[in-house]
This record gives structure tokens, sequence and C-alpha cells, in this order.
């Protein structure tokens, strides 16, 4: 028995000594990121209207201009390698503290035919939410599947960041960190004023062309269930549902025109049979006054809008709501 | 479930755990439920075909077994026996062929017919080339009455389905495994502590060494032009990287038995220290080649027609070359065979080809090479022979890796010529190593490989020597033994990489 | 069982056979050295092995392979 006391003690110093590390590594390695500023807001305020959905609309939609046009109380919710799966959850975490009146999900078609991996801020979301039921059931919907150290060690995603961890550590220490403040873009490398991030425009400049196409033999069926707990969920809480997919530039349109053109079939009729309206503001019947559709306003071919053009777009975006 | 993932983990704590909770007499029970849960998380189509081969096996048995004590008459009792046998065989090989081949098969007659029948979409249950081996070598050690059928269908399901092996082996015997599956296990801290020890060393293996490793095989290989100059390097990554992915899930999987109280057999034993290629699949996926060599090495050699072949050979070739001849044929047969387990493709059949007749050869010359040894006063006992075995030995492997790895035997042809003609070492630090930071870090994960490596070989060479490490482990003081298992913990995320999309261990998808 | 012993020691030289009692459990013998073997007494005193006697207790010393052979006569 004695043997065994000794044991179960070693056992516990052994985990707590691998809680401490792995509580530095985190705090050392994990940079600040505005994910953290989002998961203050919603836990702490309640929204009306909410956005969700990739890096597009993460650059793309200025949640301060909308709200200054609708009146409604908006917060940007989109991120890089969030996945139908991850929105859901991350809505579900919004009711938490309030039920919004709009919801408008940031379709972006390469989320649907393309697996969960290591990109953008996919296991960001899970790290910074706070403990609630909508984490657990996150944490057995998504994280249970996934390899058993993104849940033990959020650090291992960041284990290259060790050049910046000094930086890391300083930017923790100040006050705009703990008051949850955003903080100076020269300093952090991000721009978060607004509420989204922040693209400087950048014409005339050589653009990045990799993006992921729509292929519907390779459609992931996950995203489309996860969509479909979101719509229902939705109706069941008297949420107004909206999808848009975001304008790509005029350039990429010509290049890739079937597949384009295939999008918008394909999700037209799925976005019908599901009753939620879908805007797809590549059409001609959608069309923005005083945008650029030329890779002059876009950041890359894939479609990530710079700040002005950003705020031309939401200001469409705010008056289509309005009508709704 | 995959290994690595959340919910195994869990899954495995829940098991182990609750095992030495309940009562001793439903361990196995418990360990059926388990078994039947992780299996049936892959879906309720597959294991149909899981309950199938139970079913059939365990039927057989009880026949084979009731035939052998009531039929009288002799001649009928092997000719009903055998039928009983052969049905089967028939029956769970064929499943195992038409999921596994059907495909190669289709695009085998395309090409040779010039048809353009498409291929169909099958599935292919989890671990089925395993767990159909290991049910038919029960089958056969009840026809050949080494062993006593099992009566109860749910005991005898859970020697098909136990957890820890069923994705990736090691193939069991039912008279080592069955035994200790039933019988009742308690609780032992030192047990429990090494075993854990070791799943967590073959998950170091796994993640650290070979998900590193990984990255330049799959870049080389996968555009051999690009790394014209690379070959030798490719094949020397890969031979890290399968070892290291297959041995380091065994480990995973033996420790994780361990936790039950369960020994299963090791299918590793330092391959790369081996002084021929006979010694080489003496070490390599033991149990793979210990049971063709009891069920189809040994039959074949012994079987009725190859007896007439032996008085013809010995007749022809004289007492001694013809002798070795049907032993030689029955041996590139069984590598035949072992090649086409590998896989569906030209490539696998190459790849067994190449061992079996170097295995035949080298039996062939063995008295010559007696002689010559004597002659020129080499002892097999001397360090430098020695040396010089097991660096040929290696050499050897590692041109069979090239028809195992390589796209097409074609593919495997050029690279070797490539890694003799155009060796340009340069080309691999520009091999990208990470989604974003493109070769910045390429340089760190050799040096992290080479570290692994190094760890590897040292703990391989005691091993060799026959020391015993559990007992040196065992004697540490406990600070030592802490930070151990810490550092081993510790390490996975920090030198290791985010595993592909399945995340999982290559001979998982067999 | 001197027939025995010299085929012993032209198939595999240089070990005591008179006296190991480990030629499988220590590896003295391998696969083709027991085949070789089953092949030699098979012609030489007419019997038929099959693949259930081939096991360590009948192949671990020269002695049990000389029972072996001797239950294989008897039931001919």
């Amino acid at each position: 028995m004695h043997n065994f006391k000794k044991a179960i003690l070693l056992v516990v110093f052994l985990l707590a000594a691998l809680a401490a590390v792995n509580a530095t590594m985190n705090y050392a390695l994990i940079p600040y990121s505005y994910v953290r500023l989002m998961m203050h807001r919603i836990t702490t305020e309640q929204y009306d209207t909410v956005f969700l959905g990739t890096s597009h609309g993460l650059n793309g939609i200025n949640p301060k201009v909308v709200e200054e046009k609708t009146g409604q109380k908006s917060i940007n919710l989109c991120l890089g390698g969030e996945f139908p799966e991850d929105a859901y959850f991350l809505l579900k975490k919004v009711c938490e503290k309030g039920i919004p009146k709009t919801v408008i999900y940031e379709l972006d078609p390469g989320y649907w035919c393309t697996k969960q991996g290591p990109r953008g801020d996919f296991n960001r979301l899970y790290y910074e939410m706070p403990w609630s039921a909508a984490k657990l059931e996150y944490f057995a919907s998504k994280m249970l599947e996934m390899d058993f150290r993104a849940s033990f060690f959020p650090w291992f995603y960041y284990r290259g960041q060790f050049k910046n961890v000094k930086k890391n550590i300083s930017t923790k220490q100040t006050e705009d960190y703990k008051e949850y403040r955003i903080p100076n873009p020269e300093e952090i490398g991000w721009d978060f004023t607004d509420g989204f991030v922040n693209a400087p425009p950048s014409p005339g400049t050589e653009k990045r062309q990799e993006l992921t196409l729509w292929e519907e033999k390779d459609k992931n069926e996950e995203s489309f269930r996860y969509f479909e707990k979101i719509a229902k969920f939705c109706r069941d809480k008297g949420i107004a549902l909206v999808a848009i997919i975001t304008p790509v530039p005029k350039e990429t349109l010509e290049k890739y025109q079937d597949n384009y053109q295939e999008i918008d079939a394909y999700f037209s009729s799925y976005m019908k049979e599901q009753k939620v309206p879908l805007w797809n503001y590549n059409l001609p019947q959608r069309k923005i006054r005083g945008f650029d559709y030329s890779l002059n306003g876009f950041s890359d071919w894939e479609g990530h809008m710079d700040k002005d053009q950003a705020g031309r777009f939401s200001a469409r975006l705010a008056k289509d709501l309005k009508n709704i | 479930m995959s290994l690595i993932s959340m919910e195994f983990l869990l899954f495995v704590v829940t098991a182990a755990a609750g095992y030495y909770w309940i009562p001793r007499k439903y361990q196995w029970i418990w360990l059926l439920i388990f078994s039947y849960i992780y299996y049936s998380s892959g879906g309720i189509k597959v294991t149909c075909f899981l309950a199938l081969t139970t079913v059939s096996t365990w039927l057989a048995g009880i026949w084979i077994q009731t035939l052998s004590h009531k039929e009288p008459d002799k001649s009928r009792r092997r000719q009903r026996k055998r039928r009983a046998l052969v049905l089967v065989l028939l029956l769970n090989f064929g499943v195992l062929a038409i999921l596994k081949y059907t495909n190669f098969a289709i695009s085998t007659a395309n090409a040779i017919f010039g048809i353009k029948q498409g291929e169909l979409s099958l599935l292919l249950p989890l671990g089925i080339s395993f767990y159909t081996f290991q049910s038919m070598g029960y089958i056969l050690d009840v026809y050949w009455e080494k062993i006593k059928a099992e009566q109860n269908l749910f005991r005898f399901a859970l020697f098909v389905s136990f957890f820890p092996q069923i994705l990736q082996g090691p193939i069991g015997r039912f008279d080592k495994l069955g035994r200790q599956l039933y019988e009742s296990h308690s609780f032992d801290l030192k047990r429990t502590e090494l075993s854990l020890l070791r799943i967590l060393w073959g998950y170091f293996k796994k993640m650290v060494i070979a998900d590193n490793a990984v990255i330049f095989v799959d870049a080389i290989f996968g555009d051999p032009q690009k790394y014209s100059g690379l070959g030798i390097v490719a094949v020397l990554a890969y031979s890290i990287q399968l070892y290291c992915d297959f041995s380091g899930g065994m480990d995973v999987v033996i420790g994780i038995a361990g936790l039950f109280g369960i020994q299963i057999d090791e299918n590793f034993k330092r391959p790369y220290f081996a002084v021929s290629i006979t010694d080489f699949w003496h070490r390599w996926h033991i149990t793979l080649g210990t049971w063709m060599k009891d069920y189809i090495f040994y039959p074949v050699s012994l079987s009725r027609w190859m007896k007439h072949f032996s008085k013809f050979a010995k007749k022809v070739f004289g007492k001694q070359t013809g002798r070795l001849l049907p032993i030689c044929l029955a041996n590139i047969i069984v590598f035949l065979v072992v090649g086409v387990w590998h896989g569906a493709a030209w490539k696998f059949i190459v790849y067994g080809l190449y061992n079996g007749v170097i295995i035949a050869f080298s039996g062939l010359m063995a008295p010559k090479y007696r002689n010559w040894k004597q002659a020129l006063h080499i002892s097999d006992d001397s360090l430098g022979f020695r040396f010089f075995q097991i660096l040929r030995t290696f050499l050897l492997v590692n041109i069979s890796w090239f028809f195992d790895r390589a796209n097409s035997v074609q593919a495997a042809f050029q690279m070797m010529k490539y890694s003799l003609t155009r060796f340009r070492l340069s080309e691999l630090l520009t091999i990208e190593s990470g989604e974003a930071s493109g070769t910045a870090y390429t340089p760190i994960i050799l040096f992290v490989i080479l570290a692994g490596c190094l760890i590897v070989f040292v703990v391989s060479l005691l091993q060799e020597q026959g020391r015993d490490l559990e007992s040196f482990y065992g004697r540490r003081h406990w600070l030592v033994k802490c930070v151990l298992f810490a550092a081993l913990f510790l390490v996975l995320p920090a030198l290791g990489q985010p595993s592909g999309e399945a995340g999982g261990f290559i001979y998982a998808q067999f | 069982m001197e027939k025995l012993l010299e085929i012993l020691e032209e198939i595999q030289p240089d070990t005591d056979y008179e006296n190991c009692e480990t030629l499988i459990d220590d590896g003295i013998l391998d696969s083709f050295a027991i085949l070789s073997i089953v092949s030699e007494l098979q012609d030489e005193f007419e019997i038929t092995i099959t693949p259930s006697q081939v096991i360590p207790s009948n192949f671990n010393s020269a002695k049990a392979l000389w029972a072996m052979v001797k239950k294989l006569q008897a039931e001919r």
C-alpha cells in the first residue's frame, strides 16, 4: 500500500510539473491574438449582429461601419481557419451571453471541400474560448478526434515561434493586454482597429496567386453538416441567418470563370434547400458602386480586401442588411 | 480511432482503469466490449466483416475438432476435415483478396487487354490483413491438432478483435495470446510503469523521428526528377521513417496491452543490426515472418508435390543442391506472398521476389560459403566480418526499400541509377519543412532526426548486447524517472510534427 | 542413431549433436537446415513428416529427433 500511495503522489507531482511547464510554454510561445479580444467581447457583451466566416470576412467586414449604418451592435467573428464546425460553436458561445438578432455567415467554398487542418487560427478558437457548456461540446466534437497534442499542448502549433518569446512575454505584461485593449498595430504586427483585421492598401504590387478552388467531388460532408446545424440553431432561436460570398478580384473571376459559375449554381441551390438567403457579391445584380474590383483593391488573387475596400463593402452590406 | 487522437487516449485510460475495478472473472468480457467499441468506431459496415471472420472461424474450429474425435475412418476424417478447412480459408482469404486486390486486377487487365473497366470503390475494413491472418493461423493450428478449438464464441471473438493489436499487429497465436486474454490479472505497479514508459517511447519514435523524416521521404519520392541528387538521402530517410513509425506503433501497442497485464509478441528486434537478409526477416515484422514460416513455408515445403520435386531435383542436381532447391522454391513463394501482402501493385511483387531470391540464393550457397570462410580463415564471430555483414545487409535492405516506396518499379530503378550518377547533397536544404516557414527550419529538423536516431541507436545497441534496460531503469531515483517521463512527454509537441491527415501510423492501412 | 548424427553433421557441421539440447531454442538450426534435415530423414528412413511434427520439442536435440523418427516408423 505504501508503494501505491507513493506512486499516486509521484504521478500527481509529475502531472503538476507538466502543467506548470505547459503553462509557461503557452505564455511564452503563443503570441497575442485578436481571437483573445473576440472571446473577451462575446463573453462580456451582447450583440445584435454577428458575423461568422473565414479570412475573407476577417479582412473585408468592418463591424464599426455596419454598426453606424444599421444602428445594430455588431461584432466580426470571422477567422482564417474557421470551419463551419468552429463557427457553430462560436455561435453557441455567443448565445450563452445573449441571443443576437442577425447572423451573417461568410461562405468560402474552399472550406467546404477540404479537411480541417493546422492552418490559420484553427486551434486558437478552442484555446482562447473560456470554459462553458459550449466549450465542452466543442471539445467533444472537435478536439477528441484530433492529435492529443492539440488539446494538451496548445503551444504545439507555435513551437516555431521561439524567436519571439521575449516579445510575447513583454506584450503580455502590458496594461493593454490585461485590459483587453486593442494593441498598437505597429508594435504587435496586426491592426484590429474597428474590430476587424485591417489590411493596408497595396495597389500595383505583385499579388499572391495560390487559391483553393471548389471541387464538388472533394466535398467535406462535415462542413455541410455543421452549416445545417447553424441553420437549425438559428431557426430554433429566432435568429435571422444570411449567407454571403465576398467579392473576388475580376482577374480571378475571369481566370477561373467556370469554377466561380459552378460555385454560384451549386451554393445557390444548396442555400435554397436550406431556406437561407445567399448574397453572392460577385453577381452583377449585387455590384457595389465605388468598389474597386481590380487586383489593386485586394491583397491577393483569393479576395482578401484592403481596409478601404472593406469600408466600401461593409457600407453596402449594411444597406442590404437594413432591408431584410 | 487514430492511435494519436485524444479520444484514443481517453479510451485506453478508461479501459485500463475499469479493468482493475471490475470483478476479475469479467475482465475478459470488459476487454471484448472495449475491443468492439474501438472497432465499431470505424463504422458498423466494416464491423460486419470482423464478425463474419469471427463466426466462420469459430464454427469451423469446433466442426474440425469434432471430426478429429468423432470420425472413425481415417481417410474420411482427413477428407472431411480438409473440406471444412478449405471452405473457411477460401471464405476469409477470399474476402481479403477481393477487398484488397480487385482494383489491382482490374487495372492490370485494363493494361493487358486495353479495356477500360472502371475501378470499384470498396471499403477496406481496418486491420483486415492482420485479423484474417491471425484467425487463419488459429484454424490451421486446430486442423493440425496443435491446439484445442475455443468452445465459447465470445471468448474467441476477443482473440480476433483484441483492440491493441487489431490495427497493425503483431499477429498473435492462440495458444499464447488466448490464455492470457482469458486469465484474470491484478494491478501491478511496476508493470504499469514500464508499459507507460514503453508507450511514450513509441510515441517518441513516431512523432519526433518518423514524422520529421517523412517530410524528406515524401518530398524526394514525390518528385524524383526535381530531387534527383537525393536518392540516397531519400532511401535512408525512409529506412528511418519506416522503422520508427512501425516499431514505434508496436511499442505503443505492446505498452497498451501491458497495461492489462497481457504480453503480446515483439515484432522488431533491432533489424538494422541483421547480418543477412534471412536474419533481417527474423528481426523485422517478426510475427509476419513466423506466421509465414509456420503456415506457408513449412506446409508448402512438406507437401506431397514438393516431395516429388525434391526427388526429381536430387536426381538431376545431386543430393545437396537437390535437397535445397525445393526449400528455395518454397521460400520464394513465401516472399511472393509477403510482397503481395504489402499491397496491390507490381512494385510490391518485385519487393517480395527480391527478398525471396536473395534468401533462396544464400540458402543454396550456404555450404559453399562455409568452405570459403574456412579457407580464408574468416570467423563468424570476428567483429570486422560482422561489421561487413551488417553493412552489406543494410545496403541490400535499402535497395528493397526503393521498390517498397517509389511510385513504380520504373521509378525505383531510375532513382537507384540517379543515386550513383547524380549525388547532390546541397539539394537537401531546399526542401520545405513547414506550412508557412519554408526552408527556415529544415536544418533544425535534420538535426532533430539525427539526434533522435542517435538516441534510438544507443538504446538498440545496449539491447543488442543483452543489457537489461528495464531493471536499469527500475533502479533509478524517482526524480530521474519523473524527469524522463516529463521529457518524453514534452518532446512530443516540442520537436514533433503535426501528423498528416489521418495522423496515422503507416501500417494501420493494411 | 549414427546415421542420424551423420545426416546432421553433413547438413550443418561444427555442432555437438550428441549433447546439445537447444538446437532450436538457441537458433543453431534455422528453417533451411530444419527442412533439409526433414528431407534427408524422409528419404533415409522412409517416413512422412507433416507440419504438425515440425515443433521445437522434436528438433531441439538429436535424441528427440531420433525418438520422432522411431515413432513415425512404427506408425507407418
